[in-house]
């Protein structure tokens, strides 16, 4: 127990170390708000993957595939050819370019700025700062529970000391500060998961044979797994089952397309200061996110084996139902005790390098993008406005902590991800690329997509909609899909990501409106086009 | 294929670490290719014409 204590102080210095430089180096608001566009390649890469991946990703989705298997990991690939290659490639350097010609400090900003509108930034200041506060708790719950079971402390002082910490370099050292830790936060997340895989693959035997096992271990799939569709670990589920859907559409579609619309990601791409940077973070990008999600889903799927193997039980019925508890057990249980420290502080790590990053954007959302632009309150004391916002952010999450249920992180980050997807992709995409896309097309392609989004999460989506509980109080059943014929395709709706529908519903009204209404001020798109 | 039951999942087991490998090399062939800096991208908007520019 000593030894973790010393190793979390000593961890904790170097990060308070990097938010103090973050801190001397910030004199402006552009400093506070893009680490002055001056950004090293590799701490842009580092912080926009370990922003990208949170203990959601290793934790939550690594229990998720502890339950579903190698399905997941189509996931992954989505996550390195989408999340890296596509997004830096085809959005960050027209982001960059674009943000420069339009002076624009944050991603709703970038987009007001784009459709020349006021509402624009200020409904997506609003969509960020409400809900990016959902995802952040979910985070926060997930390392405070960590912490309490692995340190010995009580639940809620883990959870004030996290969020003290957190805010006082997020608010005081702004983006360079949450950038400098992220970038040290995600080199001790690489060399964890390094070790976790190297380490697994060899305690079964190898690649294929661990494979092998994994495979021969189908006839061990809980009943109720199969009844849902599912045929083994690296079989697969059967194609439009209720589990098929829920892989497939929710945690593959979901959150793999989502990533090209996240508020906090697509400000890092202003960080810098030219393509280079860009091109040498797709570099470390693609190198980080293989051994981050890729290896959580592996080793989440492959510790059924372990556990069997060792424990007589596949890991779901380790973890007595609780999929959140997979990963950490795996640790506890089987990994060498020395690995249980450094794994505590990679999830450590990864949280913070998450949650510092989420209250950043929610708080420059909320200040600059709603107070200061959306409410044309004005410039003055803009800094001052945005330390503001970030600690709002962190008092709502702080707030969303303590009543959120458990097993809720996975869920959580794919809802904000689905939400950010259908609010902001298509009007951000073609914004980047269309000469033709309008205001009004934006704004209608944005409120739309929000709308239907939240409509399937309230009303259809029984995930969300029964937790959330409105659908019942109103029509006395947790989704109305319940009551079309069984196995229709209504029917099947209560499993489908609301983004199936609300993604295609925002890019149709996107594309329709913008052809039918005015075209947009030709000397304003030639200075959105001036460097592109 | 790799011990996977499914040509699908070893599919997808490829396809992550290709992707990786896609990165890579387009990071490599990329190095060293800046485009304009954000610096003379901001000159040029302070020099352009009235109305172009900030």
């Amino acid at each position: 127990m000593t030894v973790k204590i010393i190793l979390a102080l000593a961890y904790l210095a170097v990060v308070f170390y990097l938010g103090y430089k973050g801190w001397r180096e910030t004199r402006q608001a552009s400093d506070y708000m893009l680490a002055g566009r001056q950004m090293n390649p590799y701490v842009m890469a580092m912080s926009y993957g370990a922003t990208f991946i949170s203990t959601s990703a290793i934790i939550g989705f690594g229990g998720a595939a502890a339950l579903f298997g190698f399905p997941l990991l189509w996931l992954t690939f989505l996550n390195i050819f989408v999340g890296i290659f596509i997004a830096m490639v085809f959005f960050g350097k027209r982001t960059r370019r674009m943000g420069v010609a339009l002076d624009s400090h944050t991603f709703p900003e970038l987009l007001g700025q784009r459709y020349q509108s006021r509402f624009i930034q200020g409904f997506s200041g609003v969509v960020v700062f409400l809900f990016i506060p959902v995802y952040a708790a979910a985070v926060l719950i997930g390392i405070s529970r960590m912490l309490e079971v692995s340190l010995g402390i009580n639940y809620y002082v883990v959870l004030l000391g996290f969020v003290a910490i957190l805010a006082f370099y997020v608010i005081t050292g702004g983006l360079k500060a949450v950038m400098y830790t992220d970038a040290f936060q995600g080199s001790l997340m690489l060399v964890m998961m390094v070790i976790l895989i190297i380490f697994t693959y060899s305690t079964l035997g190898g690649v294929t044979e661990a494979h092998q096992a994994l495979t021969d271990l189908a006839p061990q799939m809980p009943a109720s797994l199969k009844a849902g569709g599912m045929l083994g670990w690296t079989q697969g589920a059967k194609p439009f089952t209720p589990l098929w859907l829920v892989i497939y559409t929710t945690i593959i579609y979901g959150v793999g397309i989502g990533v090209l619309a996240q508020p906090q990601l697509a400000v890092r791409y202003m960080t810098v200061a030219s393509d280079r940077q860009l091109n040498r973070a797709v570099l470390f990008g693609g190198i980080f996110i293989v051994l981050m999600t890729g290896v959580a889903f592996v080793v989440g799927a492959l510790s059924n084996v372990v556990f069997f193997r060792d424990l007589g039980k596949i890991s779901v019925a380790v973890a007595g139902g609780n999929i959140d508890k997979i990963i950490p057990l795996y640790v506890t249980k089987i990994m060498p005790d020395w690995f249980e420290i450094l794994f505590l502080l990679a999830m450590l790590a990864a949280a913070m390098s998450t949650l510092s990053s989420q209250f950043h954007v929610g708080g420059t959302s909320l200040g600059r993008d709603f107070y200061e632009k959306g409410l044309a309150s004005g410039g003055r004391g803009e800094l001052r406005m945005t330390r503001l916002g970030v600690g709002v952010t962190i008092l709502v999450t702080l707030v969303w902590g303590l009543f959120l249920p458990p097993s809720i992180i996975a869920l959580a980050t794919a809802f904000f991800f689905g939400l950010c997807a259908a609010s902001f992709l298509p009007a951000y995409f073609l914004g980047l690329y269309w000469k033709g896309m309008t205001k009004l097309g934006a704004v209608v392609s944005m409120v739309g997509g929000f709308a239907t989004s939240f409509f399937f999460l309230l009303f259809v989506h029984t995930k969300e909609s029964a937790a959330i509980g409105l659908c019942k109080a109103v029509f006395g059943v947790d989704s109305l899909a319940q009551s079309a014929t069984q196995g229709s395709g209504a029917w099947l709706l209560q499993f489908t990501d609301p983004n199936i529908i609300a993604l295609p519903v925002s890019l149709i009204l996107a594309v329709v409106v913008s052809l039918a209404s005015p075209k947009m001020d030709q000397k304003h798109l030639q200075l959105c086009w001036r460097n592109l | 294929m790799l011990g996977i039951a499914s040509p699908e999942l070893a599919l997808a087991y490829v396809l992550c670490i290709a992707a990786s490998v896609l990165c890579i090399i387009y990071g490599i062939i990329k190095w060293n290719d800046s485009g304009p800096l954000t610096e003379e991208l901001r000159d040029l908007n302070q020099w352009a014409p009235e109305g172009e520019g900030k």
